[in-house]
């Protein structure tokens, strides 16, 4: 039998940052996670640190203070999580998607964010490769992209340094309660863990974890297929989104793209990134399809054509491999980082697509909401509870 | 070697002789030539499998970079280029 003061599940993004911050406030954590450091969503993903693709409000907010944390945190743990700064562009097709961008643009702005609208002149100016009828974008300067591994890692290692304990290739088999409902143990397929304290960062697992206790999350697997090229050309340094990727992420009512059927229906939008390494990662699609993450060669055509649409010299770029992932998806699009009705039983996952930007953000209010202490912005709208009356019309 | 089938190719810019039928790596290896590409560390490269699964021997052909010379037959007037990863500059047609 083990002991620890907290027990982070999940050894992805969001637990490892989990664990990375409670750490630092002298706890004795564990982290158990059943595969290996980053092996699930956190390795099939993009590295994108955005605050573009955030609804202005509080999402841009939680986007910006997360994203902070970000620049400084190779020298932090000592360990380079590739870190790059070039920024974002969104881009813009037509006159008409001009003027809603024009007026989100002007939202950020209001929040406090370095977003500028580029015009036709200028954005063909800066990206030379882009196609011809682009008619304008939106750039954020402090926009930039992370190896999302390299990050797990770092954090687990720095972690480790603090004194934590990391078992990967760990299951857990069951969460033992005292009675009336406060955390007791855990139960893993290695030693049991004595701990008054537990965080669910188990991302699209946390559902399971939950059940355990008696806790519903109501998280879904929502999977996303990706496109690596070989490591060629300089196409561009900037991360690159196309506008019409917000409408298909917010799932906005009545807006319509020219876009074929097939991309329709997979949820296809453009996003562009250029890694460390010289390749370039293409999305993106949204669908729910279980926990399947085998790629679809429908899907996979409809990424590279809707790709060739804004940068056709990609049609020249070979692809070395496709993968998909799954995004922890929640009904209102906002991550749990939330206290539950068992005492002790804390909850940090449901991303979807933003977890590897709300990974560092994510794992210091955990920390905040464990220590009591006040946190960095309110949490009130990433409470589990917001969903109660959803779970209870499931039922 | 029937004169009718011989012909040169480019070699960083310098001729080489060349015969129909063969390919780019078959050509530049009969010449002597041995670094076809150099790393982003700057380390030598060459036909390794010579058969078009190990992606070593990768020139640019052409003005198209990533080309796998083994599998690029000769043609008359080729120009083929020693490839820099450091700094793959964009085909022709793109830039």
């Amino acid at each position: 039998m083990d002991t620890a003061d907290a027990v982070v599940i999940g050894g992805g993004v969001i637990g490892t940052a989990a664990a990375y911050y409670l750490s630092e406030t002298g706890r004795k954590v564990t982290l158990i996670e059943r595969n290996g450091i980053a092996a699930g969503t956190s390795s099939r993903c993009e590295g994108f640190i955005l605050v573009n693709d955030k609804m202005p409000g509080y999402d841009a907010r939680l986007g910006r203070l997360s994203q902070s944390l970000f620049p400084g945190l190779s020298e932090e743990i000592g360990f380079d999580i590739e870190w790059s700064p070039q920024g974002s562009l969104l881009l813009i097709e037509s006159e008409e998607e001009m003027a809603v961008a024009e007026d989100f643009c002007g939202r950020l702005a209001a929040e406090g964010l370095a977003v500028q609208m580029l015009d036709r002149r200028r954005i063909h100016e800066i990206e030379p490769h882009l196609a011809e009828d682009i008619v304008g974008g939106m750039e954020t300067a402090t926009d930039g992209a992370v190896n999302p591994m390299a990050l797990a890692q770092g954090l687990a290692r720095a972690a480790q340094q603090r004194g934590a304990a990391i078992r990967t290739g760990a299951a857990v088999r069951d969460i033992r309660l005292t009675s009336p409902g406060k955390v007791d143990r855990i139960i893993t397929d290695g030693p049991d863990i004595l701990t008054p304290t537990v965080v669910n960062a188990a991302g699209i697992g946390a559902p399971e974890i939950g059940r355990m206790v008696g806790v519903e999350i109501p998280i879904t697997p929502r999977q996303g297929q990706i496109l690596v090229t070989e490591r060629t050309f300089g196409l561009t340094r900037r991360k690159v989104m196309e506008f019409g990727y917000l409408m298909t992420k917010f799932e906005k009512e009545g807006y319509r793209r020219r876009v074929t059927p097939e991309m329709e229906a997979n949820g296809v939008a453009f996003v562009l990134e250029p890694t460390g390494a010289g390749n370039f990662l293409i999305g993106s699609s949204r669908r729910f399809a279980g926990f399947d993450t085998a790629t679809d060669p429908t899907v996979i055509r409809a990424i590279g054509e809707r790709a060739v649409r804004f940068y056709p010299a990609l049609a020249r770029a070979r692809l070395i491999r496709t993968y998909a992932g799954l995004r922890p998806y929640t009904p209102d699009h906002f991550p749990i980082i939330s206290p539950t009705p068992v005492d002790g039983f804390f909850v940090a996952a449901g991303h979807e697509g933003n977890g590897i930007t709300l990974s560092l953000i994510t794992g210091k209010l955990t920390t905040q909401m464990i220590a009591g202490e006040s946190p960095d912005i309110d949490l009130k709208p990433l409470r589990l509870d917001r969903f109660d009356s959803e779970i209870a019309h499931a039922r | 070697m029937p004169a009718e089938s011989a012909f040169t190719i480019l070699f960083d810019g310098r001729p080489i002789p060349a015969e129909d039928g063969r390919s780019v790596a078959e050509t530049l290896l009969e010449n002597g030539v041995h670094t076809f590409r150099r790393t982003r560390n700057g380390e030598p490269r060459g036909p390794f499998c010579n058969m078009g699964i190990c992606f070593e021997c990768r020139m640019v052909i052409d003005g198209h970079p990533n080309s796998r010379s083994c599998m690029t037959p000769v043609r008359p007037g080729m120009r083929v280029e020693t490839q820099h990863d450091s700094n793959i500059e964009a085909p022709d047609e793109d830039r």
